[in-house]
């Protein structure tokens, strides 16, 4: 988006405002994405932090291609593999401050209540991280499976496997069918 | 609705926030990290951080109005009504002390002003993400001040969604006072709704609502229609109401308020529906922009059905066809398509009969019974409420050119190509037959292929990219393949390179006349094809753009927007608008196609073997500027260079690379 390169421009010119107006853009996106990765809500601030000190650290030689909210997740998704591997074998509990439900759709759209919503990311952590990464990046991040194939450095049809197999075992998790 | 039913939909709604301090943190480093990297290298001044500064000030300001309004009542402070001339960020920063000793809380330690942005910036999320409880738990040991806050912002929001968080706020925190900050501010938006009610009404903006509160800022203006849902016996009846996109309930006592729907037809008119909540009455209503919001009164009856037996011009019966009801006003079509589902139940049996149950009347109706190349119409103006209407025998009619023995065998298929005879990768490519419309893409080669087609009748094919428009041609196969690549051109090709054709306009909005000489020394983006009615968010963006081009010194931003009758309605709309949303790079309103009608080369199509080139030179009701620059898509984009030179025509798309480009990134 060209706002996004203006942002940059600007930051790059040194105006803290353009950082606080980026960050402020995409935290929900980036932390949402980072929390339902890592499973543990302090982490994933902590995952949020870096990737925001370390983006503006190094603003100076920065130049975007594409998409400037893809750049951060992509970031973010790299930090929080290298968290991710350090504790593969952790078991790790979900943190008590639990997702709130955005985007209130007016009277005839079902609400997602808070019960729902903790099922839902339990059973996301469930997911083998592959499967989780790509249903997160697609529905939460809004990336394309195209671009979420360029990273994970796999075939589309890869990709999109994983999306369909991830999300038939969300959906046999949350309706209580045998996993097997 | 388990999460299991629509798991994308809620995966996708799932949403994490994090916190203030958090927010603190995390920018703090950051900035000190900027700050790190700035003093490595002095960092060149720059002005844009205007941009920002206006867009902080006009939250700021929508903030000071609200105090101002809600505060009115209250003797107290009569002197906040006479500070209008103070500068936005002094008076808010007043606002918010005054607030604070107004209601009796001690003046904290915390500058007032960081204060009352950063609980305004926590209220704002909470809404944001419909958290209500939330927000009254947040609240709940917050000084007045907050309480504030929070019932001025949504006041100022001024939706359905705002009105709601207001009342449950005032029974949560305000307990039985009705004097309580969030009901009184609810009574005030419920009047603020009141008096908005005879203005225009400006288009919701789903794109912008999202956008964080950086950039742009909006307040949702909107009416309410407030009516009654009754029965014949003028009973009130229990129901749903849609209109446009809005939809509402009617209560026991058959009452209802629903939004005013953003997008009238050019006739001023919106097509509504109503149901009872068991379904067995209904009406079709037609809702005009001049009513009385204060009275809809829909009377819902008996619902129709119509029946019949479809066959072919062979008098065989066939059942391979598709029903369709549309509704009309006056002549014409006020509404085809469906609102949230057909409301009416098809049954098409083999032996070519057909059903159509609970049909709600009260508007014109048209039955269409169509196949590819077959359409019939039947007129259903004597249906009644509780009708009961059986069509009998009706004949499948062909469309022009075909007939049944139309063979729908032929394939069409080649590359789309530039005006250097360059394949245009992923051009866009629609074909219409009769009424069968098939819209398509080419490959990454700009390959595209078309099957089916019928034979000997005239198609219409509209190849479409980026920069080039839409080139609309008839074509009519006489062979089952045919190889035909499609070329086409820029809009306003005739003219790259050559000084741009001067801007023939009615009247300048929001400057002194402009020519394109007045741009010497600057480029100029041209950007026409703007529509106010279609394309708010743009003219927005394009502000914003303004305000950085500004900052850049040698680029200019020029809108024409089309053309508008002398005296019409709309220009006072737009220019209200204008003065709204501060609009400020230089726009016109075009002058009437008449004008330059001389001046408009005529199309050209030029077969050459199994290559077709098609140049289009729309004269466009759009207007004399529209039409000389072949405005083909809307928006379109003109760069013209500091010599006047018309340089390119530029997708809305490409434009941020174009401007990447000038600003060096």
């Amino acid at each position: 988006m060209l706002e996004d390169k203006l942002l940059i421009f600007r930051l790059k010119q040194g105006d803290e405002q353009a950082l606080r107006q980026i960050y402020e853009k995409y935290k929900d996106t980036l932390l949402t994405v980072a929390t339902s990765l890592l499973r543990d809500a302090n982490e994933a601030e902590d995952v949020l932090h870096d990737v925001f000190v370390s983006f503006t650290k190094g603003i100076r030689e920065f130049r975007l291609y594409g998409s400037l909210k893809n750049y951060l997740i992509i970031c973010l998704v790299n930090r929080a593999r290298d968290i991710h591997r350090k504790k593969m074998y952790q078991v790790v509990g979900l943190d008590g401050t639990g997702p709130i439900r955005s985007d209130s759709d007016g009277p005839t759209e079902a609400v997602i209540g808070d019960e729902e919503a903790k099922l839902l990311t339990e059973a996301l952590a469930q997911l083998p991280a592959q499967q989780r990464e790509v249903i997160i990046l697609h529905l939460q991040g809004g990336m394309k499976f195209r671009e979420i194939a360029e990273m994970q450095e796999v075939s589309i049809n890869t990709v999109q496997g994983r999306y369909r197999y991830g999300l038939d075992k969300l959906r046999s998790i949350l309706d209580g069918e045998p996993v097997e | 609705m388990k999460p299991g039913d629509n798991i994308e939909e809620s995966v996708r709604k799932l949403r994490h926030t994090t916190s203030a301090e958090t927010d603190e943190r995390i920018l703090s480093d950051a900035q000190a990290a900027l700050r790190e990297s700035a003093q490595s290298r002095r960092p060149t001044a720059i002005k844009s951080t205007i941009a920002a500064l206006v867009a902080a000030a006009v939250i700021i300001i929508a903030v000071f109005i609200g105090v101002k309004v809600f505060t009115a009542p209250a003797p107290k402070q009569p002197q906040s009504l006479t500070q209008k001339q103070a500068p936005a960020s002094e008076a808010a920063v007043e606002v918010a002390k005054e607030s604070e000793q107004d209601l009796g809380v001690e003046p904290g330690a915390e500058p007032a002003e960081e204060k009352f942005e950063a609980e305004l910036k926590e209220i704002k999320e909470l809404f944001a993400a419909g958290d209500i409880d939330g927000l009254a738990s947040m609240l709940f040991d917050k000084p007045l001040a907050s309480w504030l806050a929070a019932a001025v912002y949504l006041a100022e929001i001024g939706d359905s969604q705002a009105l709601e968080a207001l009342e449950k706020l005032g029974s949560a925190l305000g307990g039985d006072d009705p004097n309580n900050l969030f009901a009184i501010a609810a009574a005030e938006l419920w009047s603020r709704i009141e008096q908005e009610k005879g203005k225009p009404v400006f288009a919701e903006d789903d794109k912008l609502k999202s956008e964080p509160a950086g950039l742009v800022r909006t307040i949702d203006e909107k009416s309410y229609i407030y009516g009654w849902l009754i029965d014949a016996n003028g009973d009130p009846v229990r129901g749903e109401i849609k209109l446009g996109v809005s939809r509402a309930e009617a209560d026991a006592d058959g009452a209802f308020t629903i939004r005013e729907p953003a997008d009238y037809t050019k006739f001023g008119l919106v097509f509504g529906r109503a149901f009872d909540a068991n379904g067995n009455l209904g009406r079709f209503f037609v809702w005009g922009r001049d009513n009385d919001a204060n009275n809809l009164q829909i009377v819902v009856e008996p619902l129709a059905r119509v029946s019949g037996v479809v066959v072919d011009s062979n008098n065989n019966t066939i059942s391979d066809f598709r029903l369709k009801i549309s509704v009309f006003e006056t002549e014409d079509v006020v509404y085809q398509g469906s609102i949230g589902g057909e409301p009416w139940k098809t049954q098409v049996n083999a032996d070519g009969s057909f059903d159509i149950n609970s049909i709600p009347t009260g508007v014109r109706l048209q039955l269409a019974i169509s196949k590819p190349g077959f359409k019939t119409l039947i007129n259903l103006d004597g249906l009644v409420a509780g009708d009961n209407l059986d069509l009998g025998r009706i004949a499948l009619e062909p469309m022009p050119g075909f007939s049944e023995e139309t063979q729908w065998n032929c394939s069409v298929f080649g590359f789309i190509i530039d005006e250097n005879n360059e394949p245009l990768p992923r051009a866009g490519i629609s074909l219409t037959a009769g009424e069968e419309i098939i819209k398509g893409r080419a490959d990454a080669n700009g390959w595209y292929e078309f099957t089916g087609l019928p034979r000997e009748v005239q198609l219409s094919i509209v190849p479409y990219f980026d920069g080039y428009g839409d080139n609309p041609f008839h074509y009519s196969c006489t062979d089952v393949n045919v190889r035909l690549d499609i070329q086409i051109f820029p809009q306003a090709y005739d003219w790259y390179n050559q000084t741009a054709p001067a801007l023939v306009v009615r009247k300048w909005l929001n400057c002194e006349s402009l020519t394109l000489d007045s741009f010497k020394g600057k480029s100029v983006l041209l950007c026409l094809g703007l529509d106010y009615q279609k394309e708010k968010a743009l003219l927005r963006n394009l502000n914003t753009l303004q305000r950085d081009f500004e900052a850049v010194g040698d680029l200019a931003l020029v809108g024409v927007h089309k053309y508008i009758d002398e005296g019409a309605a709309d220009e006072d709309i737009l220019r209200q608008f204008i003065d709204d949303e501060n609009i400020n790079f230089p726009l016109a309103i075009d002058e009437s196609m008449d004008a330059t009608e001389d001046m408009i080369l005529p199309d050209s199509k030029v077969v050459d073997g199994q290559k077709i080139s098609i140049k289009k030179r729309p004269l466009t009701e759009a207007g004399a500027t529209h039409s000389i620059y072949e405005v083909r898509a809307t928006p379109s984009f003109y760069l013209i260079n500091p010599d006047g030179i018309l340089i390119t025509c530029v997708h809305r798309a490409q434009i941020e690379d174009l401007v990447a480009d000038l600003l060096g990134l």
